[in-house]
């Protein structure tokens, strides 16, 4: 799975620490997130589009 | 699957019940002569035992003191899922494998020492399998 989470977390000048901590995950989580290693739960899923201030998951998260 | 925070509080209480528990254990086993050179030929399974309850005193105060938060997610709760189950294949594959060869020619090891380098062995193991599946995921 692709994600846009780094892109988008640039965008709204946010640390992974900072990310991991508002979604309550750990940084290694977020990094194997972004690197499309790890395919989130949904309920993860929709944390981080929240906390990216995204309206919907498909925003942030692209199945190749 | 859910993500959780586990407050060091609270898992600290559970910590300090289970030192307690391995060396109150450690003074028993010492105290009644039980498991006396029996690790390794060396020493006896209660100063072990006492040894590492030591060892985690020292890192529970650490823990305590820097008021650490460990986060447990869902991707670590996989990984420990994933890792427990190649362990646990891989034992009983070992086993079957030990059976085997105890077939063919009889293990002579004592029980008690046999018994300590497996648990060693599944430990490693475990140990070794997580942090490889923490780089793949």
């Amino acid at each position: 799975m692709k994600t846009k989470i780094r892109e988008f977390r640039k965008e709204q000048k946010i640390t992974q620490e900072e990310l991991a901590s508002m979604v309550e995950v750990t940084r290694q989580t977020i990094n194997s997130l972004e690197q499309g290693k790890y395919n989130p739960s949904l309920e993860l899923a929709y944390k981080v589009t929240k906390a990216l201030r995204k309206d919907k998951i498909e925003d942030v998260f692209i199945m190749d | 699957m859910t993500s959780k925070k586990v407050v060091t509080k609270k898992s600290m209480i559970y910590r300090v019940v289970f030192i307690a528990v391995l060396m109150v254990a450690g003074l028993l086993l010492n105290r009644y002569n039980i498991g006396t050179n029996e690790l390794f030929g060396h020493s006896t399974v209660g100063n072990y035992l006492i040894y590492i309850g030591f060892v985690m005193i020292l890192v529970t105060s650490i823990m305590y003191f820097t008021k650490r938060e460990k986060i447990i997610d869902e991707r670590i709760e996989m990984l420990r899922y994933k890792a427990g189950t190649l362990t646990f294949t891989v034992f009983i594959f070992v086993a079957f494998a030990i059976i085997i060869l105890d077939g063919i020619q009889p293990i002579t090891m004592r029980y008690s020492l046999f018994i300590s380098y497996a648990i060693c062995a599944i430990l490693v193991f475990y140990v070794a399998a997580y942090k490889i599946l923490e780089r793949k995921y």
